[in-house]
């Protein structure tokens, strides 16, 4: 692939600072010095269970939380701390579809004053007519009737209402469309029709795209590469196919493993994760994975494993990955 | 032998503002003690009104309406008043809910909660319930039982308060458990536990599990009948190799298909289906319920069919042949 990065983070780093009840300072790394490129064109598809902290990656992407350390290279630019102003024309080429259809759409708002807003506030379109006709466009592009424009987000279903808030973020004509758990509110059937319009679209306007999920069977379908991550961490970055078929980390074999397969006969990986993942307010010491793995020896509790490459575009945070033998 | 729970031709219709609804049309079937039965469907098929009335928490409520027959060890539960049931309730019938953090009561302790359980419904002194409460909370693999029995729900983490809340369900050892959507909030690794915990149970105590979910794969591992509802009726049902391995039934087909299962091979399209599954309240389509978005519906179809076959039962218009050529469809057998 002679593709070039139209992202790159570079040792983020997102801190949320709290006080204990009892006024005691603590501090979430929600994102602990994560590093990646995410080509033009492609899709990177961003898997970890709850609180592993791919939202938060996600909004520092988008820019919706500033990061505390670290860079996210936009076709070249820092956007990780760009001034709110000088950011503006950068946001028509970034854009965010959230996972709540029901929560992110206004209910007071019409659909078709929901999609004009972009229009309006990129100052598109000469009049109200020509943006009208911009907002019919969009809907015919993601499915759904130009009658739609006139109705209440109330009136639709969840599948109808991803369907606007797609629309929404491809108003602008982004280049990069972050999609955080877009299909997890949604019925199987509706869902693959979802996943469907996403490629479509991808394809139509050549989306780069950001899939986070916690869901692997979706990331599969949709990702070109995979990067997992658990307690604030990357462990793990893999072209979707070898990363199905040969995970390194144990914890994206646990991953692998625990996914619910549609096949009764389907042969099972059996690793079981003990216990649950620990707070990440007092994340363990070592590798972060250690008091989890089935595989963890005595060096993992004290020295944190490096990210480093593992060849074919591979790299893995493992002091013991999948194909060495434990010592 | 003769089964542990028979449902025949159970109905529940909601009349809300003059209007009723039918979310439940005559669902039948029986499970035997130590068996899961997995109910599958989409969100509002009426998968969880059917568990609800089973054991009875809408049955004071006066717009719904229940009719049919809810054969359980041998009495009817529909023909029990509330004081009868509330006996049933708890000790041989227990259920467990999707979301452990509303379903446990956050100013009381666990053991406390799971105490009150045995307090209703045996005799057992305030010692030996706490010797109970924490011999059950290690059944269920939490650990360190006889600190942990003193927490509040919220020092428990979302796995653990499952885990607490299958405690507080066994409290009696009944001989049917209900969990409706148990492992949906849930992350993969936790609900791998979860499962594991419910099958390690009904191997152990033979009891019954009613377990509802609208994920295929959780279904594939643990359930041995299926029951795949539509609409508030039941368009599928068999053992679960059979029904996976050849659907009868377009809509199970369908949802077959759809699923970006993590061991398929990629495709550049998901198959989908047409539509969406109708709102019960505004009325169920006429004839057979899915017509409106089948890819095979024909002439026949505006007639209601009824269910055929024996031990794998179908909702369906279609010939055997056409019928049997869904497997394909439903990406089970090479095309």
């Amino acid at each position: 692939m002679t593709a070039t990065a139209l992202v790159k983070v570079d040792g983020l780093k997102k801190v949320f600072a709290s006080r204990s009840p009892f006024g005691r300072a603590r501090r979430v790394y929600a994102v602990d010095d994560v590093s990646f490129e995410v080509m033009a064109g492609e899709t990177f598809g961003l898997v970890g269970e709850s609180g592993c902290g791919k939202s938060t990656l996600a909004r520092c992407i988008v820019r919706l939380h500033e990061p505390t350390e670290g860079a996210v290279l936009f076709d070249g630019t820092d956007i990780a701390h760009a001034s709110m102003r000088s950011l503006r024309p950068l946001r028509r080429d970034i854009q965010l579809v959230f996972q709540d259809p029901f929560a992110s759409l206004n209910p007071r708002k019409r659909i078709g004053a929901i999609l004009e807003e972009a229009f309006r506030l990129h100052r598109i379109g000469a009049d109200r007519a020509e943006r009208r006709q911009r907002v019919i466009d969009l809907l015919r592009k993601v499915g759904l009737a130009p009658s739609f424009a006139d109705r209440l987000p109330s009136e639709l279903s969840g599948g109808q209402r991803q369907r606007v808030g797609i629309a929404r973020a491809l108003a602008l004509s982004p280049k990069l469309v972050v999609a955080d758990e877009p299909v997890s509110a949604l019925d199987v059937s509706v869902q693959a029709e979802i996943l469907n319009l996403l490629k479509d679209l991808q394809a139509e306007f050549g989306l780069t795209m950001i899939f986070i999920s916690h869901d692997l069977g979706v990331i599969r379908h949709v990702s070109d590469r995979i990067g997992v991550m658990y307690l604030g961490k990357l462990v793990e970055l893999a072209p979707a196919d070898a990363f199905y078929e040969r995970p390194l980390h144990p914890y994206s074999e646990a991953l692998l493993s625990a996914i619910p397969l549609p096949d009764p006969d389907a042969e099972r990986r059996n690793v079981v994760l003990e216990g649950d993942v620990p707070s990440p307010l007092a994340p363990p010491s070592g590798c972060r994975f250690h008091t989890r793995c089935p595989r963890a020896q005595s060096r993992c509790a004290s020295e944190e494993p490096e990210f480093r490459p593992y060849g074919q575009g591979r790299k893995v945070a493992c002091h013991y990955p999948l194909d060495v033998e434990p010592v | 032998m003769t089964a542990l729970l028979d449902v025949q031709h159970l109905s529940v219709t909601l009349t809300r503002e003059g209007n009723a609804a039918s979310l439940v049309d005559d669902v039948s079937f029986s499970l035997n003690a130590g068996e899961i039965l997995c109910i599958v469907g989409e969100s509002g098929c009426g998968k969880t009104v059917t568990a609800r009335s089973l054991i009875g928490l809408n049955r004071t409520d006066p717009r719904f309406a229940l009719t049919g027959k809810i054969g359980f060890d041998g009495t009817d539960l529909l023909s029990l008043d509330e004081t009868q049931m509330r006996k049933v309730r708890g000790s041989k019938i227990a259920m467990i809910f999707q979301d452990p953090m509303t379903s446990l009561n956050p100013l009381h302790r666990i053991g406390a909660q799971i105490g009150e359980v045995l307090r209703n419904h045996t005799d057992l002194g305030a010692r030996a319930i706490r010797e109970r409460t924490i011999e059950l909370l290690a059944q269920v693999g939490i650990p360190n039982p006889a600190s942990r029995v003193d927490d509040y729900p919220h020092q428990f983490s979302g796995g653990m308060r499952q885990r607490a809340m299958i405690a507080l369900a066994l409290a009696c050892s009944p001989s049917l458990l209900i969990a409706d959507e148990p492992t949906t909030a849930l992350d993969v690794t936790t609900q791998q536990q979860i499962l594991a915990l419910i099958d390690g149970l009904r191997h152990q105590y033979g009891m019954a599990v009613v377990l509802i979910t609208h994920d295929l794969g959780v279904v594939a591992g643990i359930a041995d009948r299926v029951m795949v509802m539509y609409a508030g009726q039941c368009v599928e049902a068999g053992p679960v190799r059979d029904v996976f391995r050849a659907p009868q039934h377009p809509y199970t087909a369908g949802l077959l298909a759809s699923i970006p299962a993590a061991n398929r091979i990629r495709t550049p399209r998901l198959p989908s289906i047409k539509g969406a599954p109708p709102v019960l309240t505004e009325g169920r389509p006429r004839g057979c319920a899915f017509s409106p978005r089948c890819n095979h519906a024909f002439g026949a179809c505006i007639e209601r069919p009824d269910l055929e076959g024996a031990d794998h039962v179908y909702r369906c218009w279609l010939s055997g042949g056409a019928r049997a050529h869904l497997a394909i469809e439903a990406g089970r057998v090479p095309a």
